[in-house]
């Protein structure tokens, strides 16, 4: 049994997911490539069907190995979205990396953190991945260490 | 009380499912998997609760409906026993009462209709509910319906008397039943039923703990005992009674003996059971050191201190190994508590024939054990001679007629 509900990049429909809850995979992956298609643009290119696919398993994946659900394909498109802002890569770099950070995403998730909403935790995951200058296993290796993220230490300020 | 299963519609279901399901996201669209498969649970709770509609939705509401009431009722009864209940110093009661506190104000009709949440049961109910199958506001009421009628019982009993059967029945088990005890009410209510049965007056008799006497009529009667209990007025129409009289008939007749009733009812422990040990003497290399002393001149406060078995202090007398004078300043310089384990060991010698100090006194035959002791008697230590007194009459060893 799993669910799956979308919202909206910014705004949060409740109708419109209710609607949309059980809809098709295949539903799933045009609606999240219709959504990567702005974030890639910016680097000249747009993912195809099958890397889209390839994203959208992988997410399933990670999220049931952490035991969760996500109703909300949001999570990923930020995700990518923060990628995109950053260095420029090929898909295949994008798809490598993004499977990283949805690693480190719902690693979180499934931790006492339910005090932090989905942005702030991005936002920290980008804040460390700034501090490593985009070195994954630190980042990772960062929050396996540091799997409670704490509301106080949101100024990120790891001095080196 | 068995929840049975119901299919409902599955395109509806589903329907209010993720509507439950969604109006719990915060901020985060993330939610693990036991917690979804909980609002699961708590939905077909409500569902269950909810009768006589079509529609699912309709369902739902009728359910929560009749949960909120439901809780209305369960809240009043606490309320009303958190007035009155006693917990009589047991800490599980009082623990697994205010435990419920926290329930009423953190139930969630939404998302945790079938848990218990602060409700932790220490203090286990004589018809011990099973949290297994009964979930959730069902369990709550459950709980507290046969708590209260347990407290009505108890609360019909004084105090003074429940407090005699639980200490006696500390003593007896040797153990505190404040930490230990199972279930009061049952323990209460088989005192109080076998009291009834052998004398007329319940609940305001002097004492609920059965006599040697009255356990014995009980033993000898129990095939009368269900008929003749089931007619006593408190029993009329109470069916946690009947149970409860149901399981010691049952307990009753698989007993024959006197001491298998100890078992499960609090008699009066049996008088005259004490039992006294004397210290043993002194190993035999020891006691010739000793006499090796005596005989160097050691000093009487030395030896006395050595001296704490009463077979000890007889030997030094009967081996002569001292003087009468010196034996009659020894016995002076014993300690209290040795000297009077020492007078009753003689006692027992003598076929218990001293019940008090007067008897010591009015002894005719002189010899100088006997000089020694009323020598030491007319320092008049009264705290001595008191202490001297009641041993005497408390403890009576058994003659040997051999």
């Amino acid at each position: 049994m799993c669910y799956l509900v979308y919202k909206e990049v910014i705004i949060v429909n409740v109708k419109k997911d209710l609607l949309l809850f059980n809809e098709s995979d295949t539903t799933a992956v045009q609606h999240l490539k219709k959504h990567l298609a702005t974030a890639t643009r910016k680097m000249g290119y747009e993912l195809s069907f099958t890397e889209v696919t390839e994203i959208y398993h992988t997410r399933n994946t990670i999220l049931q190995e952490n035991h969760l659900l996500d109703f909300s394909l949001n999570n990923t498109i930020c995700l990518v979205n923060m990628l995109c802002c950053r260095e420029k890569r090929n898909a295949k770099q994008l798809l490598d990396d993004l499977e990283q950070v949805h690693t480190i995403f719902y690693y979180l998730r499934s931790f006492e953190n339910s005090t932090m909403s989905d942005e702030e935790l991005i936002n920290r995951i980008e804040s460390v991945l700034n501090y490593y200058a985009d070195d994954f296993e630190h980042t990772m290796g960062y929050f396996e260490n540091h799997p409670i993220v704490l509301k106080e230490e949101e100024q990120w300020s790891m001095k080196p | 009380m068995e929840y049975e299963t119901v299919i409902y519609d599955q395109q509806e279901y589903r329907q209010l499912l993720t509507r439950i399901v969604l109006s719990s996201l915060g901020d985060s669209t993330v939610l693990p998997i036991e917690e979804v498969e909980n609002i699961k649970l708590s939905l077909d709770f409500v569902l269950k609760k909810g009768t006589g509609y079509n529609n699912l939705e309709q369902i739902y509401l009728n359910g929560l409906a009749v949960l909120t009431r439901e809780l209305q009722q369960a809240r009043e009864m606490y309320e009303k026993i958190l007035l009155n209940y006693k917990d009589y110093g047991v800490e599980a009661i009082k623990g697994t009462i205010e435990g419920f506190n926290h329930f009423f104000t953190s139930y969630d009709l939404q998302l945790g209709a079938h848990l218990i949440p602060g409700v932790w049961i220490v203090y286990q109910l004589f018809q011990a509910i099973d949290s297994q199958k009964i979930k959730g506001l069902d369990f709550v009421m459950h709980y507290l319906d046969s708590f209260y009628i347990e407290m009505l019982f108890l609360n019909q009993i004084p105090d003074v008397n429940v407090l005699d059967v639980l200490q006696t029945y500390s003593q007896l088990l040797g153990f505190d039943y404040q930490i230990d005890v199972n279930n009061i009410y049952e323990l209460l209510f088989n005192q109080v039923i076998s009291k009834s049965f052998v004398t007329d007056n319940y609940f305001k008799g002097k004492t609920l703990v059965l006599s040697k006497y009255e356990a014995q009529f009980l033993l000898s009667n129990k095939a009368n005992f269900f008929v003749s209990c089931k007619k006593i007025k408190f029993m009329q129409g109470q069916e946690y009674h009947q149970k409860a009289l149901e399981k010691l008939t049952d307990k009753l007749t698989t007993i024959n003996h006197l001491d298998s009733l100890g078992n499960f009812l609090v008699l009066t422990e049996e008088i005259g059971k004490k039992h006294l040990r004397f210290e043993p003497p002194m190993m035999a290399a020891q006691y010739i050191e000793l006499s090796e002393n005596i005989d160097h001149g050691a000093s009487m406060a030395v030896i006395a201190r050595k001296l704490i078995s009463p077979y000890d202090i007889f030997s030094v007398y009967q081996d002569q190994l001292l003087t009468s004078k010196q034996f009659s300043h020894l016995i002076l310089l014993l300690e209290s508590s040795i000297f009077v384990s020492f007078v009753l060991w003689l006692n027992s010698e003598n076929h218990s024939l001293w019940y008090s100090v007067e008897d010591i006194l009015k002894e005719n035959t002189t010899n100088d054990l006997l000089q020694a002791i009323r020598q030491r008697i007319d320092k008049n230590d009264l705290q001595e001679i008191q202490l001297l007194n009641d041993t005497l009459s408390a403890f009576s060893t058994e003659v040997d007629f051999f």
